[in-house]
């Protein structure tokens, strides 16, 4: 036997599951592997050592427990009329549409009319997904959207434009966009290059949402059912999770833009489109049970309770494990790992369970995007306990420009393998032309480039440290000629066509300049 | 009473909000919660803190599991999702407010223990426990909660991977790292002594 299979085999042997040959192979090898012989001592000796210190030396007894038991059923019982209390103020507006949907919940019929319905939200959606790809908002009239219904459900266009942030409102979300430095709390650091904004307003999309809920509102058993009862074919074959993906996707947009006050709005209309959703075939109802828990998770988010958001999130996953609640609730916990705590490892749990437990379908492919490169970021900064990955937080997040310079330098010279580099060297350059009056700045960021090109001279990323060098060199100590000396330099190395024409253009500005 | 050992009419009884029959409940598992408590979180204060919430999520969310006979797994993970949210918990409010932090000592309940031994070795006990417990709480949630699930409470890989909600190679993954992390930091208990390795080492060139 050889040692990685006796010591691998360990916690089946602590089970009792070896097989009697098995364990005779296993005492022969220890009895003369001396090595395994100390992995398997060691072992149980750590065994030894939780099972006598695990248990308490003292119990508490009986009228502890019986006491304990009567406040949590008086507590339990306060909660819950507490939120029954919030929820029914919450209903508002929403009543005649709720009440309309509740009656066709069951039988044939209702499941019918209420299938029709949410092919009404699918189209919708795909109409709204559609206007903002071309800037304009189609109409919302059911008849329009009936007739403009596309064939192909699967083509389904992303709903944003840029890469957009998780649903937390500020910096740690940027971290991803590669080029664009944070917009951090103070405001002190903008960005230079500003990352376009999503083509419509997502209020207007709200409102949008909002005339399409009146409309389902006003139908009746009319006409305009049995028309729609004729496209229920299609929307059996949208999964329910597609149009709620494209509300989250609208909440992480108003989240980004700052408009979180129409988030209360989307929440009902999201709750509307569960209620459809767990009428038809493909959904259940349970898949939606917990969507209260949810919201209230994600309206804790926005005020930045995070701990209590946390909370709710795990509550949702705890209460409705492997449905596309708890997936959307997984994910969330995730990006509060990451991007709040930055507690890594739990982010990475977090995200490759939203990768691997849960469908597909359930998470936008947008949001898969982005589990994907921070699962990666997280992977290749795994060194220091994560410490490329802390310093480039932290960096984030900070409002003075200097200490950000000073954290991006520790990066550099620290972890010049990281793939934050790119990022790092592009914040650097943007910061300290912000703070180009600052001299200390300014030479600190040339000598930390400098260093860095000559300490990594095979780096890939060299020819980007000498680009910040020249435009450092440019626009805050103006020195044109010697500007012009280092971007024809690059000229002559660089080969991707991009650092090309961004170095052409800046010489010809420079000769316009003269 | 074990967890696995629960009447299920008891069970049932509480999920139509039987108050008496959710008493009768705690009566019960009420041991066996504490115990499992603080396996994880060693401490009598925290156990006494996430006991409570435990109770008060059971009595409220009982009525929603749908298999009674899931009682068990369903319970234990609970108790593993509030030992990590309670520790998750703990770590923001320590972050947050370190310059109020005050060394708050383990409740000295030796003397409690009329079995205890002689004072020399009452004392060494406690060290031995402390330093434990220090290493058990030093440890990422979701592998304090392998570890111990395994080697105290006795679950097998596949119960600790539906409790835990993850895949079984994960579960080991969480124990192995556990162990590497636990090995190292209580060395000083669990390695052989010096004395010992060489005489193995001898014993190894001498054959």
């Amino acid at each position: 036997m050889r040692c990685t299979k006796c010591q691998k085999i360990y916690d089946e042997a602590a089970q009792g599951l070896l097989s009697e040959n098995l364990q005779r192979k296993v005492r022969d090898h220890l009895a003369e592997c001396p090595v395994c012989s100390v992995f398997w001592q060691e072992n149980e000796a750590l065994r030894f050592a939780l099972r006598e210190t695990a248990r308490p030396a003292a119990v508490p007894d009986a009228p502890y427990f019986a006491r304990l038991a009567r406040r949590a059923v008086a507590q339990a019982q306060v909660e819950t009329t507490e939120v029954n209390g919030e929820r029914s103020e919450a209903r508002g507006w929403l009543d005649a549409v709720g009440g309309l949907l509740t009656g066709l919940r069951f039988g044939m019929a209702g499941l019918v009319q209420a299938t029709a319905l949410l092919a009404v939200g699918v189209v919708a959606g795909l109409g709204i997904a559609r206007g903002l790809k071309s800037g304009q908002i189609e109409k919302t009239k059911v008849a329009d959207i009936v007739t403009s219904m596309p064939t192909e459900q699967a083509a389904l266009p992303p709903l944003v434009g840029p890469t957009f942030s998780p649903t937390l409102p500020d910096t740690g979300s940027s971290m991803m966009a590669k080029g664009a430095v944070a917009e951090n709390e103070g405001d002190l650091i903008t960005k230079v290059d500003e990352t376009p904004r999503p083509a419509v307003d997502p209020a207007t999309l709200v409102q949008t949402w909002q005339k399409t809920l009146a409309l389902l509102d006003k139908m009746g058993p009319s006409d305009e059912v049995e028309r729609l009862r004729q496209i229920q074919q299609v929307s059996r074959q949208v999964q329910a999770s597609t149009i709620l993906n494209r509300l989250q996707d609208l909440k992480l947009q108003l989240v980004r833009t700052g408009q979180t006050d129409y988030i209360p709005d989307v929440h009902r209309i999201e709750e509307v489109f569960s209620r459809l959703a767990a009428a038809s075939r493909d959904t259940q109802a349970s898949e939606f049970a917990h969507l209260d828990t949810y919201q209230k998770a994600e309206e804790a988010l926005i005020r930045k309770r995070y701990d209590e958001a946390m909370r709710l999130f795990k509550m949702v996953v705890i209460q409705a494990p492997g449905t596309y609640l708890a997936a959307r609730a997984t994910h969330q916990m995730g990006n509060i790992s990451f991007e709040r705590f930055r507690d890594y490892k739990n982010a990475l749990i977090d995200y490759d369970l939203c990768l691997n437990e849960y469908p597909r379908h359930f998470l936008s492919d947008a949001i898969q995007e982005q589990i994907h490169e921070r699962v990666d970021l997280i992977t290749q900064n795994s060194t220091d306990s994560y410490g490329p990955l802390r310093t480039f937080a932290q960096a984030e997040a900070t409002s003075q420009p200097a200490a950000a310079l000073g954290l991006y330098s520790t990066l550099l010279k620290q972890y010049p393998q990281s793939p934050l580099i790119e990022p790092t060297i592009g914040a650097m350059t943007r910061i300290v032309r912000q703070v180009a009056d600052d001299t200390t700045a300014v030479n600190t960021v040339l000598d930390v480039l400098d260093q860095f090109q000559d300490q990594n001279p095979g780096h890939p990323l060299a020819l980007d440290a000498q680009l910040g060098l020249a435009d450092v060199t440019n626009f805050c100590v103006r020195n044109r000629s010697q500007a012009v000396l280092e971007y024809t330099k690059i000229l002559e190395k660089a080969k991707d066509p991009e650092k090309i024409k961004t170095v052409q253009e800046r010489l010809r500005s420079l000769e316009k300049a003269r | 009473m074990a967890l696995q050992d629960v009447p299920i009419e008891l069970v049932v009884r509480c999920q139509k909000g039987d108050q008496s029959a959710f008493e009768d409940l705690v009566a019960r598992i009420g041991v066996d919660l504490y115990k499992m408590i603080y396996a994880q979180v060693r401490d009598h204060d925290d156990t006494d803190e996430i006991l409570q919430e435990c109770l008060i999520r059971l009595y409220k969310h009982l009525p929603t599991l749908r298999e009674v006979a899931k009682f068990p797994g369903w319970i234990s993970r609970m108790i593993v999702n509030q030992c990590h949210s309670h520790r998750f918990k703990r770590s923001r409010t320590a972050m947050e407010s370190t310059d109020e932090m005050v060394e708050i000592s383990e409740p000295d309940v030796m003397w409690q223990n009329p079995h205890a031994g002689n004072p020399r070795k009452v004392l060494m006990r406690k060290e031995i426990q402390a330093d434990i417990n220090e290493a058990i709480r030093e440890l990422p949630p979701r592998q304090r909660s392998a570890i111990v699930l395994f080697e105290v409470e006795g679950f097998s890989i596949r119960e600790i991977a539906g409790t835990m909600k993850c895949s079984e190679g994960a579960v080991k993954f969480n124990i192995h790292q556990a162990r590497k992390k636990l090995k190292l930091s209580l060395r000083q208990y669990v390695r052989q002594r010096p004395s010992e390795r060489q005489k193995e080492r001898k014993s190894e060139v001498g054959g």
